[in-house]
């Protein structure tokens, strides 16, 4: 009998095997994966599931492409985006330094608390070199750089997009505290269209091998880019509900220890000045920053000016702005110095002439803007003009745009709604 | 040390341990694929 003696089991099984059954059992398999691959259910749930949900206007002028974090497809593919033809595609590539989050009522846009600097570019652009404007919004709550990096490289590859705009995070760009954020989404790099052998050799670094061998394959085989959709089905009986596994309780999470690791970094001064001190910890973040080609940060950085220079589309990298208060503090100023000179090396070095990196942003946007922390707003209008404005000085694009009158305030309604 | 006896049970046909291994990683292969979907609870007011 076939039994837990493994020696004399796989004798039994085994011992007459020769070259020829090998190839039979490869064959075997090969034609059971691809019956797998065969029968996998298809249609628009697949697709469809893990699409992120808008926050603000429902517009189809901004199409969602980051999948939700637990599905490792990632992204929309060109096919399912619903972008057409004819159209100006603009990829906004952020994390969340592109959300609002209005506090007072005239804060809201178009009656909406919640939402994003791309629903309000869309509303307010008509056209871009003669084209209707379509955004592809890349924004990935909590992205870190490495996560930025996979969206410059599916907007780089993606034929829908004509131009690329980046916010870069001026307390994570150069971060090596965390260069990913959680999510199933890190090994998918290993099968993107213009990884290259640098992103593969860092992925050995964060991504399991079998993840990584899953990913490599998955663009070839329905059933494994679709095990998302399909898995979540199968555990829920056929409903395409919530996943029923027990997640790690706030309270839970919460206990986990934070230490400070403050002193390891001597030569930086996280004493917050007065007015900086409501966001201390962020600064203290901020000024952790590696400054150096060696750091895992910069280096996802600098595969992002790779494949932008290789794309040829013309790319606008702007920084997310500090709040004012920052001018009050000459040590941050000193150190965001630092860092715009060290981002500008790295584009100059590593970029192309298709790319504009504006590191001013970081302390000169002109107009009202309302900070809910260092990188996140309450509003935000001035940083969507801001960018606006750049789009056409630096990457030479005509926007047809009307103002931003009637558009904000409770009596602002989005007539769609 | 006494010498362990070697079993000399008859070997299975090719036929069936290929199909026995066969199912096996299939079966190995839709868990690996399925159960790589690992649950992330991440929410912060979308932002």
């Amino acid at each position: 009998m076939i039994g837990l003696d493994f020696p004399k089991t796989t004798e039994r099984l085994f011992a007459s095997w020769k070259p020829l059954h090998l190839a039979i059992f490869s064959a075997l398999m090969l034609a059971l994966v691809l019956i797998v691959d065969a029968a996998a259910p298809r249609g628009a749930w697949v697709s469809e599931a893990g699409v992120q949900s808008q926050y603000g206007p429902q517009t189809d002028k901004v199409l969602l492409r980051w999948r939700d974090r637990q599905d490792p497809r990632g992204f929309t593919t060109p096919a399912e985006s619903g972008a057409g033809d004819g159209e100006f595609g603009l990829a906004w590539i952020s994390g969340s330094s592109i959300s609002i989050r209005a506090k007072l009522p005239e804060q809201k846009f178009l009656g909406h608390a919640a939402y994003e600097m791309t629903d309000v570019l869309a509303m307010q652009t008509q056209s871009v070199d003669g084209k209707p404007l379509r955004i592809h919004e890349y924004m990935i709550q909590g992205a870190r750089t490495g996560d930025i990096r996979r969206a410059t490289l599916h907007a780089a590859y993606d034929p829908e997009v004509d131009a690329i705009v980046i916010s870069l995070n001026p307390v994570w760009l150069f971060n090596d505290l965390a260069t990913l954020t959680e999510s199933n989404q890190r090994a998918s790099i290993a099968g993107m269209k213009g990884a290259n052998l640098d992103d593969l050799l860092k992925a050995v670094g964060y991504a399991r091998p079998s993840a990584l061998l899953v990913a490599a394959i998955a663009p070839h085989s329905h059933f494994l880019s679709d095990r998302f959709p399909i898995s979540r089905r199968l555990l829920n009986r056929g409903e395409a509900g919530a996943l029923p596994f027990p997640y790690l309780a706030k309270p839970e999470a919460e206990k986990i220890p934070y230490f400070n690791l403050n002193p390891l970094y001597k030569d930086r001064d996280f004493k917050a000045p007065e007015s900086m001190k409501w966001i201390a910890g962020y600064r203290a973040t901020l000024l952790k920053q590696t400054l150096s080609e060696s750091g895992s940060s910069a280096q996802f950085f600098r595969a992002m000016l790779k494949s932008l220079a290789a794309s040829g589309k013309p790319a606008l990298l702007y920084v997310a702005p500090l709040p004012p208060e920052i001018e009050d503090d000459p040590v941050l100023l000193a150190f965001m110095e630092q860092w715009t000179a060290f981002a500008d090396k790295m584009a100059s070095k590593y970029g192309g002439p298709n790319i504009h990196l504006y590191t001013a942003s970081y302390r000169k946007v002109d107009g009202v803007r309302v900070h809910k922390d260092i990188v996140h707003l309450h509003y935000g209008q001035s940083v969507v003009d801001e960018v606006a404005s750049l789009l056409h000085s630096e990457l030479g694009l005509e926007l047809k745009q009307t103002g931003s009158d009637g558009m904000y305030g409770e009596a602002a309604k989005d007539e769609k709604e | 040390m006494t010498p362990q006896k070697s079993s000399r049970a008859k070997p299975f046909p090719p036929a069936v341990s290929i199909t026995v291994l066969a199912l096996l990683m299939l079966l190995a292969y839709l868990a690996v694929a399925i159960g790589s979907i690992a649950p992330i609870d991440f929410v912060y007011d979308g932002i």
